[in-house]
């Protein structure tokens, strides 16, 4: 007896903490909790996320991909009161679009004890047509309080054989997620985990047997007219990736993280081939000569490419004459630049196409950038298209077309690659925006071979100040700043003040320097990018220097030294990106005036992150009446990991501290 | 006699457009004034609007405007919004190069179509076309003509010829067609500083400006509109969605929009009544029964802004509010007033341009149905005072409206009429942050300091939001707060928030190490831990505009200091007190005994309007607080 009550409870026990996940099946412990046991901060989250993705056979239209979606989200607090509305994004062109079917929305409350339900109206439902490509299908639901439990289920069905991304990670914590692919046999997708997710999944993969009835009508000829209907079963397989997930963290944004989306752990699907049951395939991509293949069969690539008619009379004219190879890269490099302007949309095939564009002056990146390619080959330089996934789009993966949404022209000598992008006006060879330097590009080379090429730039970026300072009776500095940038400095620089004139340039460079005054400021090849940026100016400070009592106080790096250390988190979920390696170096030279005499000096130091990955010196020398700083920083490592994060805060603090350290000088 | 005139004017005005379009679509026909400060300078600028029926109106507009750089780009304002209230009947857009050579055409149905709706909002059924072209070359010119029709006659467009910061205008011409028996309410402003000529006459409206220079933004500006030529008109009779109106003061469109669109719509369901009426049962005085309902509503519902047709204007029924538990600033608003009446509390509907920033009024002179706010507030009369009510806010308290809707004129709306009431004005002495701190330093320059803050008035809604931020961001937050200190560890974090007060209180305790910098056997302090001012206001070699302080505030510090046993003071500061007319700022550094150290700091910033000359003076007072905060005591080693 005693053994039966004990098994009566340990079942009753298993009843209540076995959570039932069917629509409508919210249970009052959900509606009690008021906090998120793995993560307290949550404002919301989603205790159980279904998502199913599969190809229902249609009679007539053959296969039709279906995506159903069931999330149940509690919500505990207002800030979690966005997670009651639900954004539906549908590729909606002309007359092939998407559409949302069977969709049911319900929110619980816990009223006196009671789980009340209040169901989500048709008045609540919101269509709008974004643009051209695409609509939004959005809905929010009814009667949210804290504490509420919101469940909605719907079906997206596309005329699209396109999975695209599965977010198996929201903003909010997910408790349990429960999602599956099925796709037959005939359909072939490449498909990835992002490689830069921190929360990594674990995958199932299975195949299944499926059947299907092909239902046909044939009529007799001749004699008696009679319709016979016949129907076979058909039989193939399917493969099925499943993923079951319990407690998925919460992706939160970090500071110096640009695209937090980067680190969204997530399914990547690309469409690669389909195979029809006769066995005949078609190729949209899974091999890297396939995606060579397609692409140059593209008529918005390969065709671009190979137009020259249009450009010819020009180009020849511009490099007539001309036999080095690298000043004819130049020259054409220039030319497209000023030729043809960047209309802010990204892509790999051309928009208009390279004539129009060339015509119109204006085009996407493909039609600016492979008509650069096409020049350059015209020229005899061994030029080949490289494609890159942008920063804001994701990295690009595995062999496969839809990964990238931008190309360069790329020129390969000897062991080495110049990379040139015509869509910045103040991009340089190998220094290109920000935009496009992202992991790896791939190169297409004319052959129908291509390979993969680093896009970290190699080159170190420099930037040097000589500061010269003289202490007057007054205790104000006077003294003169001569400033030079190199490739991405000065390319920021350049797109920085470009439309300033005069006066906001002058207010620009006395931004946060203090009481200062600056004239005579003169800034050296703003427009012609091949050359360095040299600036130089006067200056006269008023708040350069702390009179205590006796003594003097200043901070030899004036102005130039940092405020505060900007990495104030103690440790970091995601790594940091600098982009490029840079060298910052700075003289200065401080006269002491009459009168005064050194107390003390900050001393000479080095300090290292990592052995090579970044130095920083700081070399403090009294030579008579003169002040003398050298103080370098290197930082040669541009992608700084979170396990490195420690030490490399720790560098910067001391760095900081460093630069901030006064020389004390005394009356006599 | 009307009839022959009416010829003429048609006549002569298009001729006028053509015989000067072709030398304006160069650009090296600028006057070299124009192109001062500049980014783009609109060359001719010319609205025609008739008044066809109380719900027909024509507007036709030429528009030539120069791009001078990328900057100037957002001025091509090549664009229109439009609903089932707006019919479009030409959109044409030409683009010339620098010498006037065309080069692009744009026809109505290449306009990009894009939905119209702002972050906040869920749906909206406006849109907008606009022209998305990408400049080849700098300078360009763009020619833009529309003609478009409305349905409704309810908001007429502005004219503002200046319209922009760095942006110059050559020509701009306003006219507006109506019938003469319609009465006109207009508002002109700054046209003589800025010698517009105005050759309006009943039944016609004709505003002309030249040659505007270009002005460039400078902190602390004033808005533009209210400092430049600016025209607002409405007319007596209009009409808006099928609706009629027939008022131009104040009171009278008051009255109207509660008969057309507020009445009638504050019924709550049974069981919110029964509710509401238990909550509030044995509670006799009107503030505390609105507290409660305020309460009610901030629990039960939230904000979602859906904007449709007439619910652009109208709010959506209480009942509806009652029914999904969400609406925008109109619906909640009503759906709070529907609760208070039910409770016997009178309140009333109120319109305002609500901004955080700059404060913007409804013009008390010129009464508009459209065009002077964008929000809905909640206006509680209470013994002569009013109280304000966020209704939107799930987290405000009670009559909270500062760095929003106060010091402001708004429209309030009474069954008997409309008035305009001023909101709630935050004084300086009310916007108060109170920071006191317990520190103590050691031999090495380390501090370790429990810290008191409090908060009122504006700075509590600068303050409170903390509170809702995950830990990591909190801790991360006062590094930020406090960034001139390095090395610091948040050791505590504790919050009270006392909505019935309108006090936020936060306790910090934290250490620092190397505070104090230490130079043989002295130690050099800061004794302004926790508030350091260090933003100067930026200099201007010529300053060209007035400016205005929009909110005031009070910071008070006090500080003990514990220094360490063996040290004593080589130097203090001096006591420094400046008073002037932006504010008040005094520092002192005071010895208690041997090991303390007692610090006080008071700044106080006054509201105001001041000449450009002033500006000099005002950027000067800063500099010494600034100066003042950041100088430094001597502490040494005893002998």
């Amino acid at each position: 007896m005693k053994k039966i009550t004990y098994l009566l409870i340990v079942l009753a026990f298993n009843w209540t903490y076995a959570q039932d996940y069917r629509f409508g099946k919210v249970s009052k412990d959900e509606l009690q909790e008021t906090v998120y046991p793995g993560d307290p901060e949550a404002n919301a989250a989603v205790l159980y996320l279904n998502q199913k993705t599969y190809y229902n056979f249609m009679q007539n239209e053959g296969f039709v991909q279906v995506t159903e979606v069931y999330k149940r989200i509690k919500i505990y607090n207002k800030d979690g009161y966005d997670w009651a509305t639900e954004e539906i994004q549908l590729r909606d062109a002309g007359s092939k679009g998407e559409s949302v079917s069977n969709l049911k929305a319900v929110t619980y409350t816990l009223e006196n004890g009671k789980i009340e339900e209040t169901k989500l109206k048709k008045d609540g439902i919101f269509d709008e047509k974004n643009n051209k490509y695409w609509k939004t299908s959005k809905f929010t639901m009814p009667n949210i309080k804290d504490g509420c439990v919101i469940e909605f289920e719907y079906k997206i069905i596309s005329p699209y054989i396109s999975i695209g991304d599965i977010n198996l990670q929201y903003g909010i914590p997910i408790k349990e997620l429960d999602m599956y692919v099925r796709i037959p046999e005939f359909y072939n997708f490449n498909r990835y985990v992002n490689p830069r997710a921190v929360y990594i999944p674990k995958i199932n993969e299975s195949q299944v047997n499926r059947t299907e009835e092909i239902r046909s009508k044939s009529r007799e000829a001749g004699g008696v007219s009679a319709t016979t209907f016949s129907s076979r079963k058909w039989e193939f397989r399917e493969n099925k990736t499943e993923i079951k997930l319990s407690n998925i963290p919460a992706l939160r944004s970090e500071s110096f993280v640009s695209n937090l989306n980067t680190y969204r752990t997530k399914l990547i699907w690309e469409y690669a081939f389909s195979k029809d049951p006769g066995g005949q395939i078609t190729n949209y991509a899974s091999t890297w000569d396939d995606v060579t293949k397609t692409i140059f069969n593209d008529k918005d690539f390969g065709a671009q490419l190979n137009q020259t008619n249009y450009f010819e009379q020009d180009v020849s004219a511009l490099i007539d004459g001309v036999t080095n190879d690298s000043e004819k890269i130049k020259l054409i490099y220039n030319f497209v630049k000023s030729k043809v302007k960047w209309n802010d949309y990204n892509g790999y095939t051309t928009d208009n196409g390279v004539r129009k564009a060339y015509k119109d002056g204006v085009g996407n990146v493909a039609d600016i950038n492979l008509m650069l390619t096409a020049m350059l080959r015209y020229a005899k330089i061994n030029a080949n298209p490289m494609l890159i996934s942008t920063r804001s789009n994701d990295i690009p993966l595995f062999p496969a077309t839809g990964s990238f949404n931008y190309v360069v022209a790329a020129v390969e000598v000897l062991n080495d690659v110049i990379i040139l992008d015509a869509t910045d006006k103040y991009a340089t060879p190998n220094v290109l925006p920000v935009r496009a330097i992202n992991w790896q590009g791939r190169i297409i080379r004319e052959s129908g071979s291509s390979a993969w090429f680093d896009l970290k730039p190699k080159e170190v970026v420099k930037e040097n100040t000589f500061l010269s300072a003289k202490i007057n009776d007054d205790l104000s500095i006077e003294g003169k700043v001569r400033g030079y940038m190199t490739s991405f400095a000065a390319k920021n620089f350049r797109s920085k003040y470009q439309n300033f004139n005069a006066e906001e340039k002058l207010m620009a460079i006395e931004k946060d320097k203090g009481e200062i005054e600056v004239s005579n400021y003169e800034i050296t090849d703003m427009e012609n990018v091949d050359n360095p940026i040299i600036y130089v100016y006067d200056y006269n400070l008023k708040s350069g220097i702390e009179q205590i009592g006796d003594k003097v106080f200043l901070t030899p790096m004036l102005f130039f030294a940092p405020k505060e250390n900007p990495f104030k988190q103690d440790k970091r979920e995601y790594p940091i990106d600098f982009v490029y390696s840079f060298n910052d170096k700075y003289t200065i030279n401080v006269m002491i005036p009459d009168g005064y005499m050194v107390e003390s000096m900050p001393e000479s130091s080095v300090v290292q992150f990592q052995e090579n990955a970044g130095e920083f010196k700081y070399i403090a020398k009294l030579n008579g009446k003169m002040l003398q700083f050298l103080v370098t920083m290197d930082i040669n490592q541009s992608f700084i990991l979170p396990t490195e994060y420690t030490n490399f805060r720790q560098f910067y603090q001391l760095m900081t501290e460093k630069q901030t350290e006064k020389v004390v000088l005394k009356k006599i | 006699m009307i009839k022959i005139y009416r010829l003429i004017f048609v006549l002569v005005f298009p001729m006028l457009c053509f015989s000067q379009k072709d030398e304006l679509l160069n650009s090296h026909t600028i006057p070299s004034a124009l192109r001062e400060n500049a980014n783009a300078v609109v060359r001719w600028d010319d609205s025609y609007i008739e008044v066809k029926a109380t719900n027909k109106m024509a507007h036709t507009n030429k528009r030539i405007v120069t791009i001078l750089n990328s900057s100037g780009n957002s001025k091509v304002d090549a664009f229109l919004g439009y609903d089932k209230g707006v019919s479009i009947k030409k959109m044409e857009a030409r683009i010339y190069n620098a010498h006037g050579k065309e080069i692009k055409r744009i026809k109505r149905n290449d306009f990009e179509d894009v939905s119209a709706v702002d972050g906040g909002t869920l749906y909206s059924d406006s849109r907008v076309k606009y022209l998305k072209y990408t400049p080849t070359d700098y300078p360009y010119t763009v020619l833009f003509e529309t003609e478009v029709e409305y349905s409704y006659t309810a908001y007429i467009r502005r004219w503002m010829p200046i319209e922009g910061f760095s942006t110059s205008t050559e020509y701009s011409r306003y006219a507006f067609r109506y019938d003469p028996s319609n009465e006109l309410n207009k508002s002109e402003t700054n046209f003589e500083e800025f010698g517009v000529v105005n050759q309006s006459k009943p039944g016609e409206i004709h505003y002309e400006a030249n040659n505007l220079k270009a002005i460039v933004y400078e902190a602390y500006s004033p808005n533009l509109k209210d400092i430049t030529p600016y025209a607002m008109l409405n007319l007596k009779n209009f009409s808006y969605e099928g609706y009629v109106g027939n008022s131009n003061d104040w009171e009278g469109l008051g009255k109207w929009m509660h008969e057309q669109l507020l009445i009638g719509r504050t019924q709550v369901s049974e069981k919110t009544k029964n509710e509401i009426m238990n909550l509030v049962a044995g509670l006799d005085h009107p503030i505390d029964k609105a507290k409660v309902v305020y309460q009610y509503v901030q629990n039960n519902t939230r904000y979602i802004s859906v904007q449709e047709g007439i619910g652009g204007i109208q709010p959506i029924d209480a009942l509806k509010v009652d029914e999904v538990k969400y609406g925008d600033c109109k619906g909640l608003t009503n759906y709070t007033k529907a609760l208070l009446d039910l409770v016997g509390v009178e309140s009333y509907y109120t319109r305002v341009y609500a901004s955080p920033n700059n404060l913007v009024d409804i013009n008390k002179d010129f009464a508009s149905f459209l065009g002077q706010s964008n929000h809905v507030i909640l206006n509680l009369p209470y013994e002569g005072t009013n109280i304000w009510l966020e209704c939107t806010s799930q987290t405000s308290p009670f009559g909270y409206n500062a760095n929003f809707t106060d010091d402001r004129n708004v429209f309030v709306i009474r069954p008997d009429g409309g008035e305009i009431v001023r909101t709630k004005v935050y004084t300086a002495e009310e916007n108060l942050l109170d920071t006191k701190a317990n520190i103590v330093l050691t031999e090495e320059g380390d501090i370790e300091a429990k810290i008191n803050l409090n908060s009122y008035g504006t700075q509590y809604g600068y303050h409170e939001g903390i509170q809702n931020r995950t830990l990591k961001d909190q801790t991360l937050h006062y590094k930020d707060y406090w960034n001139y200190i390095s090395n610091v560890d948040i050791l505590l974090m504790k919050y009270s928030n006392d909505k019935d007060m309108i006090r936020f209180t936060e306790d910090i305790e934290l250490t620092a190490k190397k505070y104090a910098s230490k130079t043989g056997d002295r130690l050099l302090l800061s004794p302004n831990f926790f508030n350091v001012l260090s933003k100067v206001p930026t200099r201007y070699r010529d300053r060209k505009l007035p400016f205005q302080i929009a909110r005031g505030y009070h910071d008070t510090d006090e500080y003990v200091i514990s220094i360490p046993e063996n040290f004593e003071i080589e130097a203090l500061q001096n006591d420094v007190l400046i008073e002037n007319k932006f504010g008040k700022y005094s520092y002192s550094i005071t010895k208690n005994d041997d090991h303390t150290l007692m610090f006080k700091r008071s700044f106080i910033l006054n509201k105001g309007d001041y000449t450009k000359e002033d500006y000099e003076n005002f950027r000067n007072f800063y500099l010494e607080v600034v100066k003042q905060d950041q100088s430094r005591i001597i502490l040494i080693k005893k002998s």
